[in-house]
């Protein structure tokens, strides 16, 4: 059986990959198993200096999923590059390295300094609901993606991913824009825009009040935004929101997704990403599918 | 010890006072060696995310924790009946750190607060430590859910309570003045963890306290546990679950 997938010239041994900022930079989870087995891990959202994040509390659990509120708290790329990323290289699975800014020039400047390394690819994340500038603030309006995808894509030599986010009218006009301005597939859902409100203490649960919604309580928005991009582009997408088991990724690939992250599920359980992908081959050993990519969106609409 | 997932089996769950619960469990597989301190993130039924608690007593097959059922995830977990079957990540997390040639040391908890301090004193009972123990709750009810455990790996045990039913009436902080240990570990609300570090501050204790923060993985890879510390005249926000729980009292931000 081939389990492999490729997207934009990158191969994945499968098409199982943690999603960023749920799964460190893989060496938390290599305790527990063994991370290189995995198609690939993208990193915590990077930015050029160290940031601290928000407050506390961060996290609130909602039905069927979570909020959190981290606010891009991460060592900055050049502490990411010396200490985190020979870790990631080494463990076998494809390095993706998500990056965030507060500007453009923070965007050009940390991809540039990206492309200078051995990450397999970049993903740019425009779609941070809890940072006050930069994050999805880039990433809501189509020509404001068309603009920073744009700048990004003349200084990277990686293949550029480009994270989209669900707090838009319609996202296909966002795959648009970072398909006309040059990037190499797209990756969704980020976290939906939400709150959780604690009615005895009458504060809101986070500290930042509000934050991104994610598990299973967004996986049939993620479902039909992926299946919407499917027919709306023509670049890869990695689909991703609520991905619990191994029927889920079946679910996300037959709607048009070439790969799939994984997040809130290694959250509730260290081993969920492992556990999804022999899931994942069970089922293409049991359905009698020899291609795990003849999925892709082979979903049939319709009589 | 890297953590492990283990299967856990309920033997029984005793409630005591209003929503105390002592829930002791068995472990099939040998249990891996736990620190006092660290805490297992154990899977609650209709619930997503763990829920972090410590380790009160364990031995290879048995491990016993003390909840209170505060809310919907831990009151689900104590509704459990004898034989039910959970998972635990364990152990987690940085425990009370033993200190060489120091010989007296106190421990100073509240309610449900009390329950990492034990095994500093049941652990190290062969290290001719003495050790002090100064624990507060509301009334003698409460006090019950450790049964006479303290006082049988404790030198000294001061109980207090709210309303005097049992020992000294008010709280455990006000006896600190009583005590000359050479470190102090705390657990309890943040009003103790504060008068605790000022008391180390004024008679140069050494100090460590164990924090709590709503978590999620457990593991140290999502960041959302964070407990604000200084360090080198630096504020930084760091993680409950992996660089704590137990931090040096000196460096919270309280």
């Amino acid at each position: 059986m081939n389990m492999k997938v490729n997207i934009a010239g990158v191969e994945f041994k499968n098409p199982i990959i943690t999603a960023s900022g749920t799964f460190g930079f893989g060496r938390e989870y290599n305790n527990f198993y063994d991370v290189g087995k995995l198609g690939g891990i993208c990193s915590k959202g990077l930015t050029l200096a160290p940031r601290n994040g928000n407050d506390p509390v961060r996290i609130a659990e909602t039905p069927s999923g979570m909020l959190n509120s981290v606010g891009l708290q991460n060592p900055g790329v050049m502490y990411f590059i010396e200490n985190e990323l020979p870790f990631m290289k080494s463990t076998g699975a494809v390095v993706i390295a998500n990056a965030a800014g507060a500007c453009e020039e923070d965007y050009v400047k940390i991809v540039e300094i990206l492309s200078d390394t051995d990450v397999d690819m970049i993903e740019m994340n425009i779609s941070c609901p809890n940072v006050k500038k930069g994050g999805m603030a880039f990433g809501v309006d189509p020509e404001g993606v068309r603009h920073i995808v744009g700048k990004v894509r003349k200084v990277c030599k990686k293949p550029l991913i480009v994270k989209l986010t669900p707090n838009v009218a319609d996202i296909t006009k966002n795959a648009l824009a970072a398909q006309n301005a040059g990037a190499d597939a797209i990756s969704l859902i980020n976290t939906v825009a939400a709150m959780a409100v604690d009615f005895k203490a009458r504060k809101p649960v986070l500290a930042a009040v509000t934050g991104g919604l994610s598990g299973p309580a967004v996986k049939p928005i993620a479902l039909r935004m992926v299946y919407e991009c499917y027919k709306a582009v023509k670049l890869p997408i990695i689909g991703m929101g609520g991905i619990m088991t191994g029927r889920d990724v079946g679910e996300f690939m037959l709607c048009g997704a070439a790969a799939v992250q994984v997040g809130t599920a290694n959250i509730f359980d260290p081993l969920a990403a492992i556990n999804i992908l022999n899931e994942l081959t069970n089922l293409c050993e049991s359905d009698k599918i020899t291609d795990v990519q003849s999925l892709v969106g082979g979903l049939k609409v319709g009589k | 010890m890297k953590p492990v997932k283990a299967d856990l089996v309920i033997s029984s769950v005793e409630r005591y006072a209003q929503n105390l619960y002592r829930v002791e469990c068995e472990a099939e597989e040998v249990l891996p060696h736990i620190h006092a301190g660290q805490f297992a993130h154990l899977k609650v039924p209709g619930k997503d995310l763990r829920r972090p608690i410590c380790v009160y007593r364990n031995t290879d097959h048995t491990i016993t924790f003390i909840i209170a059922s505060v809310g919907e995830g831990t009151a689900a977990f104590v509704n459990q009946k004898k034989g039910a079957k959970f998972d635990a990540i364990l152990p987690l997390g940085n425990g009370f750190p033993v200190l060489p040639d120091k010989y007296s040391v106190a421990l100073l908890g509240g309610g449900t607060g009390c329950a990492p301090l034990l095994k500093i004193a049941e652990d190290n009972k062969d290290l001719n430590i003495k050790v002090t123990a100064l624990l507060g709750f509301p009334n003698k009810q409460s006090k019950e859910v450790y049964g006479d455990d303290f006082d049988k790996f404790c030198n000294k045990v001061c109980y207090c309570t709210d309303d005097g039913s049992l020992g000294y009436r008010g709280f455990p902080t006000d006896l600190l003045t009583e005590i000359a240990p050479e470190v102090l570990y705390v657990c309890g609300a943040p009003g103790m963890v504060k008068t605790a570090r000022e008391y180390c501050r004024r008679l140069g204790v050494i100090g460590f306290a164990s924090m709590e923060q709503r978590m999620g993985c457990g593991v140290g890879a999502c960041l959302v546990c964070s407990v604000k510390v200084r360090q080198n005249g630096e504020e930084k926000l760091l993680r409950a679950c992996a660089d704590g729980p137990v931090f040096p009292i000196e460096e919270l931000v309280l």
